[in-house]
């Protein structure tokens, strides 16, 4: 045990208490919950008949196992009951038991829970191993671990058993609602490519804005690492936690670690589940009757005549002859109804004298819920630690991925493009197989079963690493890391060329990408080669304790693409590139490298357990600027007090509820240099051919301007929070306010023309984020492992966001909708403005201005801002555009809920956001005026002076542009608070192996937002996204 | 034990200390930076031809005669030249300042040209000089561009760095400057007088007179015209293409009517006439010639009201759609025509 001990020992980080009064307060407290337990259960009579038995006198000493010292404060309780005591300050404890025959519970916060039979033994020792799963006690931060109460940054953790709880295979979605402060857009999206945004306290930058995602220390992406192998995750968000990692942190830090194998003996799991996805929402559509009615409408509207006959519109509802009256259902053409997924985890988690080994195999095979689409991902772990000798431990961790990732020929953005501005008067699909092709290319169904696309990916892992002990306050680690990642991606777009039509036997127009069929191939390789080493130094002595970390780093990236692409394929199944035509074949490829060259260092002090004081300090290299702008340095100080270790507050303490309090602040400064490469260059761009002589020739010139100053964005954050427990920790409450402000962000400033060469990117604004986080946990009184426990978990926060300066330029417009302008958020939004409907010829004389001549009743009102007498669309005063609203999501909150009663378990997860606008864009307001997707709620609303003199959406016009303009006619609420999840499980009793537990489980099964239209976390834009999805699924947990 | 710690700390003070910047001057290796050029005489040749892109094209050519008496530009829903037919332009119109851009892009590309090309070591001095003289003759050819638009514009002799501001000079000093500089170059002879292969198309020494003569006779100067006119004429290259409809076609390019021009080629840039042609017959009608060019161009008039084209110059069947003009029959109808002059 001695050996075993020693290694726990460095593998904790020295986390171990050593500190007596520390321990002597513990006591205290764990005394006071075994009281109140006791307590409690006594109400409910949960003690009855236990002096009918023969009662002995145990005791004992329980010691840990990492240094074989006495633990005080262990909480013992005969099983079954609740009569208990509690181990003193030297670990001794001695217990009245009632029964010979009787087991023995040991549990104490930071350690494994043990049972031990009595069989008439009066002296009972017992050694207790340090427990790697509590998180409650050591908390991973940058190059290490802290205790949780010397934290004095914002750091929220979140453990692998609470990510599992979900059967989802992307990481990111598992966090979802899990830490304030932590945002998870979950956009939708194929298979193996979710487009899952994460944010930490907001947006910082115009630029990248995804946080720092480091696995064991090595960048990847949270969207590959499997949940299984997760043993926790740390969301740093301020700059005292995250500020250790420089350059890279401004956008906040999320460190996964993967987990280890068990110190001693050996678990086998098995874990599984399968499960039905379908579209979470989808706008519900208009019947055909009624959809070919608003066509009708439509045209008549602008002065034509109805396209569809009575004749028609009978046939299509009575569903008689669809090839003479089709009415082409694209839903059913390209959605797959209950898509199938299912995931194998195999784990063996094995420990010893040596050493130890985790090792997991993982397997997941998901269906799209859009035809062909599918993901599959096959994934092989294995960490292990090896005790070289009392004081080394060698570390490797080998990670294999294969992914291969495959969809039709086109993108599910353009399939769903196709359904939602498709006409549908068209036969989806005859009997033999062909198409009707609108224009000669749209069909979404034949685009969602056409060609094929294969993206089979192939990740390594490799860290070889050691932990060298030099003396009991000093030790050394370090590792290098590869990682690889490489990428081929194949496309196959089918060709229809040749296709005769079903009925008159003619050759069908084909054009576009129909035409000729075509391969795009790419093969894309990025390798990833790091080394660090660092010191850590770690003493206590009396009241004094002291932490250190001095160490380096550097990473080197390259990555390099080729790609090629042949059209004119001899046929739709020979999909080689040489089965192509040379004639207009493309090759291409690019070359790109990186470098990060780091030094770093942490001083932790920390008098009484009651005041702690952190400094970091980071000083990095980047090849990505210029020489003289390399270097930069991220400094960070943080400071914590125990304000009810005070003598003062004993008297509070006692009196209250409240068992302990404490106040942290941080100030610091991070960098971004996440903004591309070379752009402190000015490169000549070889593209700049011309021609002589009916000859092409070469040319070069220098087209973008590099700018040699260019520089680190730098966000500079403070934070200040409070941590506190009440009823002995069994709700605690943690709240922090942060403010942030993101200096020198990378802009392309508008430079004079007559430079003759295209802006450069130059540190130009500044962005502030100031917000607030709250997180609230409430553990009911334990009722035994078998009574009805619950707990309760919610987070709320918010964040304001804000541009503070653009250097006097701008304002900015990144896209249709949207404006940078100082003093307002980056998502604010731009458009006229309408006060409704023109319902009636006092409104026409009112507001006079339009914007297109045909403008009339029942179409939309546009005010004219400016008094011009004419409505246009640019910024006021020019123009009659203001800025109309803002698309951040505001007050974001997660709740949790988990209860066990005896073998069942139930937990639900609700997420959401209090409030949130978005502007419609796309097919959902241009309905029947472009043929396009017509919903129930256009259907019904659209204003008609006989049908619908009441409606609230605009009349419906063929070819109409003047009501689809951006204004805040179209701005929807779409809060909406979800059911991500909820699960209900059952743990079957039986004696062949140690756990068997099955369970059904639900994602987003229940949505309540105020919108119909689109689903609520759906990005900004035309709404041709892959949906997002709701799934039901069945589980099984085996533990061997 | 100890001195092992001592040597890793060492190790990390000496990269501290020493290493810091090896490694981190990555420089890519898809692009050329400003560091490995202008070593060869290629490079200067890679230069100057990107000089000459940004010669006009289609949006001069033909969408200038669009805001005169000889064109009617379509009406448009972005800011296009028909801004100016209606007087509406404003500083944010994108044809107007793209164009304005464009020159200045010439003006950008020649300048690095003429600051840098002295580095180069490596090469033949002849070919370089004349690389050089081209690339004064491409500036000046673009000034002359921009005086005539604009009058008054900033003169810019060396690339700027991107937060310069230049005021502009007055337009006499311009056209001093050009001419200035076409002198320079005439007189230097650094220009050959013609090409073969694939220089073909490349600034002469008569092109460089010939722009002298435009730019003089732009302003006023008319006896620098009829100097350098007659120099010109002197040299004895030039004369007019015996069939006119082969000027718009292979034969005629680089035909003795040519003096200097924008080239075109089958997998470089290639001009698309039809594009601005009628619809009816394949374009998008965006300029559409007015009677003026008809008047200008010496047309008298319908003489018989039934046929209004009879007997007209058989120039017209290669220079505008006219009603009951063969079409079929006289363009061969490729889709890419290369245009001269």
């Amino acid at each position: 045990m001695g050996i075993l001990g020693q290694f726990l020992l460095i593998g904790l980080c020295l986390a171990h208490e050593t500190d007596p009064l520390k321990a002597k307060i513990r006591q205290g407290m764990v005394t006071e919950a075994v009281y109140k337990n006791v307590f409690m259960a006594d109400e409910e009579g949960g003690t009855a008949a236990i002096n009918d038995r023969v009662a002995i006198d145990v005791s004992g000493r329980v010691i840990s196992s990492s240094d074989n010292q006495g633990i005080p404060g262990v909480n013992i309780l005969v099983k079954g009951t609740t009569t208990g005591t509690v181990s003193d300050l030297d670990g001794s404890y001695s217990i009245d038991f009632p029964d010979e025959d009787g087991v023995l519970v040991f549990s104490s916060i930071g350690y494994a829970t043990q049972e031990v039979a009595v069989n008439g033994r009066t002296v009972i020792d017992v050694v207790m191993e340090e427990d790697m799963q509590g998180l409650d006690e050591v908390v991973v931060v940058g190059y290490g671990t802290q205790k949780r109460a010397n934290v004095t940054g914002a750091v929220t953790t979140v453990s692998g058993e609470a990510l599992t709880r979900r059967p989802v295979t992307n990481t990111a979605t598992a966090l979802q609602g899990m830490s304030p402060g932590l945002t998870i857009m979950n956009q939708g999206g194929a298979p193996g490519a979710e487009d899952v945004g994460v944010r930490i306290r907001g947006v910082g930058t115009l630029n990248n804005a995804n946080p720092l995602v480091l696995v064991d220390g090595i960048e990847q992406s949270l969207n590959t690492v499997e949940p299984q192998n997760i043993e926790s995750i740390s969301v740093l968000k301020d700059a005292a936690s995250a500020a250790i990692y420089g350059s890279r942190a401004a956008n906040g830090i999320i460190l996964v670690t993967t987990k280890r194998g068990v110190q001693s003996g050996t678990n086998i799991s098995y874990n599984t589940f399968i499960g039905w996805q379908n579209p979470s929402f989808f706008p519900p559509k208009a019947d055909p009757v009624t959809w070919l009615r608003m066509e009708n409408e439509a045209q008549v509207n602008a002065g034509g005549s109805p396209p569809f006959s009575e004749t028609y519109i009978e046939n299509v509802a009575a569903g008689t002859n669809p090839l003479e009256y089709p009415f082409a259902n694209w839903e059913e053409g390209i959605f797959n109804d209950d898509a199938f997924m299912q995931q194998h985890s195999l784990s063996i988690s094995s420990g010893g004298e040596v050493g130890r080994v985790f090792a997991s195999l993982i397997y997941s095979d998901t269906d799209g819920i859009i035809q062909n689409f599918n993901n599959k991902q096959a994934t092989l772990r294995i960490n292990t630690d090896l005790y070289a000798s009392e004081k080394l431990t060698i570390k490797t961790n080998l990670l294999y991925r294969n992914r291969n990732f495959s969809r039709p020929g086109h993108t599910a953005q353009r399939i769903v493009q196709g359904l939602l501005h498709i006409n549908r008067d068209v036969v989806m699909r005859y009997p033999d197989g062909t198409y009707d092709l609108v224009s000669g290319y749209w069909n979404p169904h034949a685009m969602a079963n056409e060609g094929e696309t294969n993206n089979v990916g192939d990740d390594i892992v490799g860290q070889a690493g050691f932990d060298y002990n030099i003396t009991d306050a000093l030790s050394l680690e370090g590792n290098i890391t590869l990682n690889s990642e490489s990428t081929n991606e194949s496309q196959f777009l089918a060709s229809l060329a040749g296709m005769r039509h079903y009925i008159t036997g003619e050759p069908v127009a084909v054009s576009g990408w129909f035409a000729t069929n075509q391969l795009n191939e790419a093969q894309i390789n990025q390798r990833e080669l790091s080394q660090r080493l660092y010191l850590n130094y770690s003493k206590a002595s009396g009241r004094h304790a002291l932490e250190g970390l001095a160490g380096y780093e550097e990473i080197y990236n390259k990555t390099k693409e080729i790609s090629s692409s042949r059209q004119g394929f001899f046929n739709n199944e020979l999909r080689d590139i040489n089965a192509g035509s040379i004639e207009n074949q493309q090759t291409g490829g690019y070359n790109e490298e990186w470098r990060l060259r780091s030094f770093f260092g942490r001083l932790n002090y920390t008098f009484d357990d009651r005041y702690s004081l952190q400094g970091n300090l980071r000083y990095d290299g980047s090849s990505r600027f210029g020489d003289g702008n390399r270097w930069g340095l991220f400094p960070s100080i943080s400071a914590g007090w125990r304000m009810s270790e005070e003598d003062f507050m004993e008297d509070v303490l006692t009196n209250s509820m409240i068992s302990s309090i404490r106040l942290r602040g941080s100030w610091g400064q991070l960098g971004n240099q996440n903004i591309g490469l070379y752009r402190y260059l000015s490169t000549y761009n070889l593209g700049q051919s011309y021609q002589f002589g009916g000859t092409v020739v070469p040319g070069a010139a220098v087209t973008d301007a590099g700018n040699p100053d260019i520089t680190w964005e730098t966000s500079t954050m403070s934070n200040i929070g409070l941590d506190m427990e009440f009823l002995d920790g069994r709700i605690g409450l943690v709240a922090e306010y942060f403010w942030k402000y993101t200096d020198d962000i990378l802009l392309e400033l508008p430079i004079s023309r007559t430079i003759g060469v295209e802006p450069p990117v130059q540190n130009a604004a500044a962005v502030s984020n100031n917000g607030y986080e709250v997180s609230l946990n409430y553990q009911s009184a334990f009722r035994s492992e078998r009574g009805f426990n619950y707990s309760v978990g919610i987070n709320f926060s918010d964040a304001v966001n804000k541009i503070e300066d653009l250097k006097g330029a701008g304002p900015f417009f990144p896209d249709n909708f949207s404006i940078w302008t100082e003093g307002e958020s980056m998502n604010t939004l731009r458009g006229l403005t309408s006060p409704g409907l023109y319902r009636s010829q006092a409104d026409l004389d009112q507001y006079p201005a339009t914007l297109h001549p045909s403008v009339g009743i029942g179409d939309i009102i546009y005010e004219d801002v400016n008094g011009d007498g004419e409505i246009s669309q640019s910024i006021y005063p020019g123009g009659d555009q203001i800025i109309i609203g803002n698309e951040d999501p505001r007050y974001e909150f997660g709740v949790r809920f988990q209860a066990s009663y005896r073998g069942f378990d139930f937990s639900m997860f609700w997420q959401g956001v209090i409030q949130k606008m978005h502007l419609l864009d796309g097919a959902i307001p241009e309905g029947p005026a472009f043929q396009n997707f017509i919903h129930e709620e256009l259907a019904r609303e659209s204003y008609h002076p006989e049908r619908n003199p009441n409606g609230t959406w605009p009349l419906v016009t063929t070819g109409n542009s003047w009501n689809i303009v951006k204004s805040d006619f179209w701005l929807e609420d779409n809060k909406y608070a979800r059911l991500k999840n909820f699960q209900l499980g059952y743990t079957i009793e039986q004696d062949w192996i140690s756990s068997l537990r099955v369970y059904v489980s639900g994602e987003n099964m229940l949505t309540i937002t105020p919108t119909d239209l689109f689903d609520p976390e759906t990005p900004r834009g035309r709404s041709q996204f892959y949906p997002q999805t709701k799934t039901i699924s069945l589980g099984l947990n085996v533990v061997f | 034990m100890k001195t092992n710690i001592t040597k890793n700390i060492w190790f990390v003070a000496v990269l501290f200390l020493l290493g810091c910047d090896k490694g981190l001057d990555l420089e890519p290796s898809g692009e050329v930076s400003e560091t490995v050029f202008w070593q060869q005489e290629r490079d200067a040749r890679l230069a100057v031809n990107a000089a000459y892109n940004e010669l006009d094209g289609t949006q001069m050519v033909i969408e200038l005669d669009g805001i005169t008496d000889i064109g009617f530009r379509s009406a448009s829903n972005v800011p296009t030249f028909n801004d100016v037919r209606l007087g509406e332009i404003d500083p944010s119109n994108g044809t107007i300042t793209s164009q304005w851009n464009r020159y200045f892009r010439g003006v950008r590309k020649a300048n690095d040209v003429i600051v840098n090309i002295d580095q180069i070591e490596e090469g033949d001095p002849e070919v370089l000089e004349r690389l050089k003289a081209e690339a004064r003759f491409l500036r000046a050819y673009y000034y002359t561009q921009l005086t005539s638009l604009w009058g008054d514009v900033p003169l810019i002799l060396e690339p700027l760095e991107i937060n310069d501001q230049r005021p502009a000079n007055d337009k006499e000093e311009i056209v001093d400057f050009i001419i200035n500089e076409l002198d320079a170059i005439i007189n230097s002879n650094a220009l050959p007088t013609n090409y073969t292969g694939s220089d073909l198309g490349r600034a002469t020494h008569g092109a460089a007179l010939t722009l002298k003569a435009r730019v003089a006779l732009r302003n006023g100067r008319f006896e620098l015209v009829r100097d350098a006119a007659g120099a010109v004429m002197d040299l004895d290259l030039y004369g007019l293409y015996p069939h006119y409809g082969e000027l718009f076609q292979y034969p005629g390019q680089n035909s003795q009517e040519v003096i200097f021009d924008r080239q075109y080629t089958v997998g470089g840039d290639t001009y698309n006439g039809f594009g601005y042609s009628a619809a009816s017959i394949g374009g998008n009608s965006t300029v559409e010639p007015t009677h003026g060019l008809f008047e200008k161009n010496g047309y008298k008039g319908p003489i018989n009201p039934n046929d209004p084209f009879e007997n007209i110059d058989p120039r017209w069947d290669f220079t505008v759609y006219y009603t009951g003009q063969p079409i079929v029959f006289i363009i061969p109808c490729p889709p890419v025509i290369p245009l001269t002059g």
